[in-house]
């Protein structure tokens, strides 16, 4: 029997290319990529899974038809490409962050919402007696959003790159892109509108919804997810090793699983410390693995009954029973 | 259309309908089907704008035809320069409206007379079109009457800025809702007009506004890049915004008069006193109610009895170029049968040198069809 070849498509340039090849890496999944001028590479600790580089859009594209089983790109890509057979398997994983954000220029000191820039646009057609214009490379999101507002008079100015510099240079009067922190927007002396945000965006894990049906397919689906949640959720815990004093280990454990903020995800582990014994009580060494955003309050808690020492060190992968985003996958496309 | 459509019964009612409308002195008129995007949005309402099937060619944005009424005023725009002519046309064609969830092409028929403005023209109208309903067999159909110039001579004497009224009249359905009402529409002019400014709109003249606005363009904060916008067209902007805070007041007492003229007794023998009532003294306003009724009693007289006429005084229809009387027929179970009114700013909105007054309607054939099963 022969496998069925499984693509998983990567960002190949672009501010999510490189952090995409990390968050890999992070997740157990390092890219062996043999030549740097070549478009594919591979998976060594899945080596039924291809890689092929391609820009953000084309993984879009090539998911959608089912050239690529997998991709990773970003999710303002995604919404501005929708398909029917295009799956968002992971929406979120957590990098590549921004916004697709309306801007105009700031001397625009009339205009704050997006209200205004629907009356603004009526302005330019009453009074400069043509359309008011505005550079993307997402028509399809932009077109959708003035709509929902009442805002029907505009010109799309389809361009590609440097569309910050297109209200100065003058062959557009306002913006829809993207924005990671705002000072490309204030640097070409723009401002975002206070409600105009389209899409939040981040990189995200897609899939074709038709080879998903394929076991094969959704097996190496559900081992990237695994792969993914279990690294993802790693991140936001630490594993403690806490020396404590007491009388026994259960007083020891009844102190530590009593609070929220150190019940650990069961409840402690607690073994005794050999040799330590200087006459008054024993001492035991506590495990517990909390999460990382209320560490500080949890070790003062800890110092509060008795802790002498508390080792801190960051979980790598946390996998629960299932894949919850597996499960989700399997809901949507309709498999037990 | 769906496949299930009866092709003979649409072919047949269509033939009765041209037929009848040929009565009335109507020759048969089409437009293309494809036309300049800008020929429809001119006077669109925002339910149309968002549906309108367009594409790009060459730089151009076209659009598939979503009615007839813009393209007939265009073209009796082109065809007759100097105005004047009294032309009769009917149509029967394809429609074409962007709506995901029910049938993108459907087909229309139905009527425009331009060069006529009295009550015997609009009269005529709703007529002709009630006699179509009759004649084909529609059973317990109704037709709603109301005025748009009515309401636009109510909220003139409230002085509101052009922007505010656009928005009223398109809340109107709102307004008659007994769970939105006049709160509801309020609250939403407040979110949409009076949204907030960087600098301080409570100076207290315009002349302050624009030194406002001067010193803050030139203290450097703000660079230079403007778009298509030049100085003056933030400072008007600023000035509208200002004006509009005061006159949120002025906005409250037009909502609350509407409110109490869409609450008359529908029914046409007691409507126009209740109305008369509301509006006492205002001589133009009688005018026009005056108009109005002249046009229900010849509707009546000509045999549609009073009972299937509902006065609507607040019925608003989806596109913004109707000026006076404007209709829409009912089915028994409410669906939308058709309708129309007076568009007289039209044509010459498209390219027309003259003021030609129009009126015209539409009958919607699905509806139609749905309302002779």
């Amino acid at each position: 029997m022969t496998l069925p070849q499984i693509t998983l498509a990567l960002p190949s340039k672009g501010a999510i290319a490189d952090p995409t090849l990390s968050f890999l890496q992070d997740c157990g999944l390092r890219v062996e990529k043999p030549n740097p001028r070549q478009y594919t590479g591979t998976l060594p600790a899945l080596p039924g899974i291809e890689v092929l580089f391609q820009r953000v859009n084309d993984v879009v594209y090539k998911v959608s038809d089912g050239t690529v089983q997998f991709g990773i790109t970003g999710l303002d890509v995604v919404r501005e490409h929708p398909h029917p057979d295009l799956i968002v398997m992971q929406p979120d994983l957590r990098y590549g962050h921004c916004r697709l954000v309306v801007a105009v220029p700031e001397s625009w000191i009339d205009v704050v919402t997006t209200a205004d820039l629907a009356e603004v646009a009526l302005d330019f057609r009453d009074f400069k007696r043509r359309n008011m214009r505005v550079a993307t490379k997402y028509p399809m999101l932009t077109r959708q959003y003035f709509h929902s507002w009442g805002l029907h008079h505009f010109t799309l100015v389809n361009a590609e790159g440097a569309i910050e510099a297109a209200p100065t240079i003058g062959y557009a009067d306002v913006i829809v892109d993207l924005a990671q922190t705002g000072t490309t927007l204030r640097e070409n002396h723009l401002k975002a509108l206070t409600d105009g945000v389209i899409v939040e965006s981040q990189a995200c894990l897609i899939g074709n919804r038709g080879a998903l049906r394929e076991r094969p397919v959704l097996e190496a689906a559900r081992l990237l997810l695994e792969r993914m949640d279990g690294a993802l959720t790693g991140r936001e815990y630490s594993q403690l090793s806490v020396n404590m004093r007491g009388e026994s280990a259960e007083t020891i454990a009844q102190r530590v699983a009593q609070n929220p903020l150190t019940h650990g995800l069961k409840g402690p582990t607690i073994a005794p410390v050999f040799g330590a014994d200087d006459g008054d009580g024993g001492w035991f060494t506590v495990g517990i693995t909390i999460p990382t955003k209320t560490l500080l309050p949890a070790v003062e808690y800890l110092r509060s009954i008795g802790a002498a020492q508390v080792i801190v060190v960051p979980v790598r992968y946390l996998f629960l029973e299932h894949s919850p985003s597996f499960a989700r996958l399997c809901a949507q496309i309709d498999t037990p | 259309m769906p496949p299930s459509v009866d092709y003979r019964l649409l072919r047949h009612i269509s033939n009765q309908l041209d037929q009848h409308m040929t009565g009335y002195g109507y020759q048969p008129f089409d437009t293309p089907v494809i036309q300049p995007t800008d020929l429809f949005l001119t006077r669109a309402g925002d339910q149309i704008a968002k549906r309108l099937f367009t594409f790009e060619r060459d730089g151009k944005s076209f659009a598939l035809r979503p009615e007839f009424t813009a393209s007939a005023a265009y073209s009796y725009a082109q065809l007759y320069p100097d105005g004047g002519a009294v032309v009769r046309w009917q149509f029967d064609g394809f429609i074409f409206v962007d709506y995901p969830a029910g049938a993108q092409q459907r087909t229309s028929i139905g009527a425009e007379l331009f060069g006529l403005d009295s009550a015997n023209a609009d009269a005529e109208m709703i007529q002709m079109a009630a006699g179509g309903l009759a004649l084909i067999g529609v059973q317990g159909w109704r037709i709603d009457i109301g005025h748009i110039g009515l309401l636009r001579a109510l909220l003139a004497p409230f002085r509101l800025d052009a922007r505010t009224e656009r928005f009223i009249l398109h809340h109107l359905a709102a307004l008659s809702n007994l769970s939105q009402g006049r709160a509801f529409v309020l609250e939403h002019l407040d979110r949409l007009l009076h949204a907030p400014a960087e600098v301080d709109l409570t100076t207290p003249t315009p002349a302050d506004v624009e030194r406002t606005l001067d010193a803050v363009l030139e203290s450097g904060h703000y660079g230079v890049t403007m778009g298509g916008r030049d100085r003056s067209d933030i400072a008007r902007r600023l000035i509208q915004k200002r004006q509009r805070f005061t006159e949120r007041a002025q906005v409250s007492a037009a909502l609350e008069l509407l409110e109490g003229v869409s609450g008359v007794d529908p029914h046409p023998e007691r409507a126009f006193d209740q109305l008369r009532a509301l509006t006492d003294g205002d001589s133009a306003i009688g005018a026009l109610l005056e108009r109005w009724q002249m046009v229900i009693d010849q509707v009546i007289e000509a045999g549609t009895t009073p009972d299937r006429i509902a006065i609507r005084p607040a019925l608003a229809r989806d596109w913004e170029y109707y000026t006076g009387v404007v209709f829409e027929m009912k089915a028994s179970d409410d669906a939308h049968l058709g309708g129309g009114g007076r568009y007289d700013e039209l044509v010459k909105l498209l390219g027309g040198q003259h003021d030609t007054p129009a009126v015209g309607f539409v009958y919607h054939m699905d509806a139609l069809m749905e309302a002779l099963r």
